[in-house]
């Protein structure tokens, strides 16, 4: 008996350490047989697919043009299906995390030749991920009623390490400054966590309903979505500026029409906030405190920034049911280029 | 033209009809029983190529549900999440809203959920189905532009009593069980039926979200349905009233799609479907009858803490007056009046009720070789008045010896009113939509060879026709929603082959049917999601007789069954496909019958003989090759009387 129980110890011992090595490959490799790498030099995006029908895939657009690939996940690994509710895409070093919400995993695929090389399950509808200075963070809705919460992932070995319990259906994360800001998109609030220890430390009261945090001019700031008015009781979105205190500083109401914002992604300089009003791309200055309407019209469903020059990615909202297409802008928002895209393209990553 | 006009110009046409007739009554041709609703025969579709199936051909290879019958034996096509799953039926391309499912005349869909699950109608519950593809507006209303199917679960009785047993025995853990009772007196009727189904589900298939593809168990999957059905008949002078209920109840475990995660979802329905129906004979060729239902749907849904419930009541009432004063032509007024209340989760100020009422009228001519039948039916709601849809049916029939050939033409106009599951399933819900519209125009041609004891039949049908504010479902977001689209259109051409026959002692049965369709947001443009261009169901059924006559029979049989589905797009932008798959149910069986009508069964079957791994909703996974097997007994009161 005793000599199984080691037997097993062994297995499970050399699988982790092959799994290890293998994470340690992707995560310092460097292409270093100078291959040819498929996916490189392009946008990769992530089609969030129809909510139960497990067609969310992850595409790929040279940026030199050329044609759209599809579903480069199954190409790269024999038909293996990507999942339900591509919620995020988060690119890190040469990996590409593929946060899939509605089948409770986080998919790990070399960045640039979309093999699987593992997958982060045992989660609970999970959303975005956020990289900080202790490793990652992601947020979990756990229920759909519920308090979520957030995991910590090590960057190194993509294990979890830990969970910190937040408020009810937990967004768009920001890691800043070794703090973690959590808007609890079933709440007003957002909760405030330290990465050392890993450990909650205050739910600030924002706007109702606030969808994202980013980080903007050195200050933290808070998309609040509002109340939609089929809860009965409507209320207008805003954004919010928090001090480190965790001390509203600035409110601004987006009291212009009675529709709530969603999705909210940082410019390449670190002074905008774009975010979808009512399917227009609004901007927000963090400088001069202002908003306004950058792209009117745009018909955004899903939101990006191509980190080389600031140009706005736009994944179209379609019926979630057929291909939609996605709108690049520069960052005036003036139109560049158009390319179609899968089923309800939402989430970027830039494959340089 | 507009729509109105064209049944108008049909009203005008059937005098001129009728005039002809008259001066030839030689060749006169008693009609029809469609028009018959008495509790004995029930609601008669008796247009030409409607498809009758009675309790025999259901329960034959085991088929567990209606869905599953239906795909076998008629032109449908099934959409299924998995064995015991929600199933939807749908004809000519046409979503499944658009297939009216009628019991006892009473409509079970539109009032509440808009289509019908058919799988949890057991076949071993129905005595009869009646399918009728394209539908008939004009007498039966709202939602049949696909199809319209009549389920019946009055005993077609044998005089005096009997009672039934039924067993059978399923792959994956299925057990299903039936027990009746039916009295057939002269002046009263009565059954009463208890079935229950039970499935574990289990059953393998290869899972391409995991790493290697491994062959796993389905997980999650389990269901168990009650259903109890009694009915009571009395005739009372002039007067037959008769009495129905139905009570059912799921409650059904929700497997999540091949890399989806659906954590302990469950489904739970009850209904309770209650008909009262008086038909007095007022005077030798005029008849009258009323019909009142009641309907109380409750679908209660469960996922990691949320909670969907959607109740629905619907009332309905019938009116018809029947007259027959000449022996070619039946006439019939009748006036339909129905009212929807429902709650959703979502709505804790409650929906807004419906209300919908409509007058409508019939006539079935049958001067010399002619057959005309017309319909005409003016929708009304409580805030909408639709123009008058109408049925047009003209025929001619040829007959020379052992042949006949009956070729005809039907127009047939349609609506829709969007359901309440159509106006507030979504949070926020789509209360703009608007009533759907259309026509279709269908030739037919029936040719039938009979001699002897073998008879050859071949129908053939092609049809085109446009529907206006198309009902879609679409996902958006992570909830679905009803939208809808301005122009559909819809062609296609179906051909049945069936030949009966006796062979000696024994009998054979073979049939071969193949529809082309298409269906879509405009002719050349892509085909709506689910819609495969070619179907086929195909099957042989054979049977021996062994003993003599006089004395208690043996009957041996086997059965063969097919469906072909081909490629079918998953969504409208046509850019991933299921593909197609043939579906072989083969079984034997064997059938003891005793000279008093008593009667033992017991059937064994081999479902997906080719072992298919197939999907008939995107990711959802059929079992491969499975086995039933089955049992009935059935006891007549002449060998009780014995006994006693």
């Amino acid at each position: 008996m005793k000599t199984k129980i080691k037997l097993n110890a062994l297995h499970q011992g050399l699988t982790i350490a092959l799994v290890l090595s293998a994470l340690w490959g992707c995560f310092n490799g460097e292409n270093p047989d100078g291959e040819n790498l498929p996916y490189e030099q392009g946008y990769v995006i992530g089609n969030e697919g129809a909510f139960g029908s497990s067609n969310a895939s992850i595409g790929f657009k040279a940026f030199s043009g050329g044609t759209y690939q599809a579903d480069v996940v199954g190409a790269a690994n024999q038909g293996f299906i990507t999942g339900d509710v591509l919620q995020s895409l988060f690119a890190s070093d040469s990996l590409l995390f593929a946060v899939l919400n509605n089948s409770n995993r986080v998919l790990l695929l070399d960045r640039y030749r979309m093999k699987y090389k593992g997958e982060i399950s045992n989660l609970a509808l999970p959303r975005y991920l956020a990289k900080g200075q202790q490793g990652l963070y992601l947020s979990e809705w756990v229920t759909f009623s519920g308090n979520g919460r957030v995991q910590k992932i090590n960057s190194a070995t993509a294990q979890l390490e830990g969970s910190v319990e937040v408020g009810a259906l937990p967004e768009q994360l920001l890691a800043y400054q070794g703090k973690i800001y959590v808007p609890n998109s079933y709440e007003n609030t957002v909760s405030v966590l330290t990465e050392s220890p890993f450990a909650k430390t205050a739910d600030v009261v924002v706007g109702d309903y606030p969808q994202a945090c980013v980080a903007l001019n050195g200050s933290v700031w808070v998309l609040n979505g509002g109340k939609p008015d089929w809860t009965g009781s409507f209320s207008y979105g805003s954004w919010m500026k928090l001090s480190m205190q965790g001390q509203i500083m600035t409110e601004i109401s987006l009291n212009q029409a009675q529709i709530n914002p969603n999705r909210a992604v940082a410019s390449a300089d670190g002074r905008y906030a774009y975010f979808l009003f009512g399917g227009d791309v609004w901007f927000l200055d963090a400088q001069l405190e202002t908003v306004g309407v950058l792209i009117s019209g745009a018909n955004g469903y899903g939101l990006g920034v191509d980190s080389r020059n600031g140009d706005i990615l736009v994944g179209e909202a379609g019926d979630f049911s057929s291909a939609s297409d996605v709108a690049i802008y520069n960052s005036q928002g003036q139109f560049q280029k158009r390319f179609a895209a899968g089923i309800a393209p939402s989430s970027f990553a830039i494959n340089p | 033209m507009k729509t109105w006009i064209r049944p108008l110009i049909g009203l005008y046409v059937l005098p001129f009809f009728t005039l002809n007739a008259q001066s030839d009554s030689s060749r006169f041709v008693l009609l029809l029983k469609r028009y018959e609703f008495s509790e004995a025969i029930g609601f008669d579709l008796g247009l030409p190529g409607t498809r009758r199936l009675n309790a025999a051909e259901m329960q034959r290879l085991g088929h567990w549900d209606a869905a599953s019958v239906l795909s076998f034996q008629t032109g449908a096509q099934l959409r299924s999440y998995g064995p015991g799953s929600l199933s939807s039926v749908s004809f000519r391309g046409l979503g499944a809203a658009r297939t009216a499912l009628i019991w006892e005349g009473l409509p079970l869909n539109y009032l509440s959920a808009g289509q019908a699950d058919f799988s949890i109608l057991p076949s071993q519950a129905l005595q009869t189905m009646q399918v009728l593809e394209g539908g008939e507006a004009g007498r039966w209303g709202s939602g049949s532009s696909g199809g319209l199917v009549l389920v019946e679960t009055s005993a077609s009785g044998k005089s005096g009593w009997g009672l039934e047993w039924g067993l059978q025995v399923r792959s994956f853990g299925g057990v299903a069980g039936r027990w009746g009772f039916n009295r057939e007196g002269t002046k009263s009727r009565s059954y009463l039926y208890f079935s229950q189904q039970w499935a574990q589900n289990n059953f393998v298939f290869k899972d391409y979200s995991l790493l290697g593809f491994p062959e796993v168990e389905q997980t999650n999957n389990r269901y168990f349905k009650n259903d109890v059905l009694g009915g009571y008949a009395v005739k009372l002078g002039k007067l037959i009233a008769a009495w129905h209920g139905w009570i059912s109840q799921a409650q059904r475990e929700i497997p999540a799609a091949m890399g989806s995660q659906h954590q302990e979802a469950r489904q739970s329905d009850f209904s309770i479907r209650l008909v009262q129906r008086l038909d007095w004979e007022l005077g030798q060729n005029f008849r009258v009858m009323a019909n009142l239902g009641l309907v109380s749907d409750s679908l209660v849904y469960r996922q990691q803490g949320l909670e969907s419930e959607f109740r629905s009541m619907a009332g309905h009432f019938r009116l018809e007056a029947r007259w027959t004063g000449l022996r070619w032509m039946n006439a019939l007024i009748g006036y339909e009046q129905s009212a929807a209340w429902a709650s959703q989760t979502n709505y804790p100020e409650g929906l807004a009720p419906q209300h919908f009422f409509s007058p409508y009228a019939m006539a079935e001519l049958s001067p010399g070789k002619w057959k005309i039948n017309y319909s005409l039916r003016l929708p009304m709601s409580a805030e909408k008045v639709l123009k008058p849809v109408g049925t047009l049916y003209l025929g001619y029939g040829w007959s020379k010896k052992t042949w006949t050939i009956q070729p005809g033409l039907a127009y047939r106009e349609h609506y829709r009113w969007p359901s309440l599951n159509d106006l507030y399933w979504n949070p926020g819900g789509n209360t703009q939509l608007n009533p759907e519209t259309g026509h279709t125009l269908d030739a037919l041609l029936e040719v039938v060879w009979k001699k002897n004891q073998h008879q050859i039949a071949w129908t053939s049908k092609a049809y085109m026709g446009a529907l206006k504010n198309y009902l879609l479902w679409l996902p958006a977001g992570n909830v679905w929603q009803a939208s809808q689209r301005p122009e559909a259109v819809q062609h296609g051409l179906s051909n049945r082959l069936e030949w009966k026959g006796g062979l000696g002692m024994g009998t054979i049965q073979c049939w071969l049917q193949h529809n082309w369709q298409y269906a879509g947001e405009g002719s050349g443009a892509n085909r709506w999601a689910y819609v495969p261009a070619h179907q086929a169901q195909g099957g042989m059924q054979m049977e021996n007789k062994l003993g003599k006559a006089g004395k208690p029979t043996l009957h041996v049989g086997t059965a063969l069954m097919g469906q072909y589905t081909s490629k079918r797009y998953i969504s409208e932008d046509q850019v991933q496909a299921l593909p197609e798959y043939l579906l072989l149910d083969v079984g034997i069986h064997g059938r003891l019958s005793l000279t008093d009508g008593s009667e033992l069964k017991l059937g064994f079957s081999c479902h997906n003989l080719l072992d298919q791994r197939y999907e008939t909703v995107f990711r959802r996974p059929q079992p491969g090759r499975h086995y039933s097997l089955n049992l009935i007994f059935t006891l007549q009161s002449n060998s009780l009387t014995s006994k006693q």
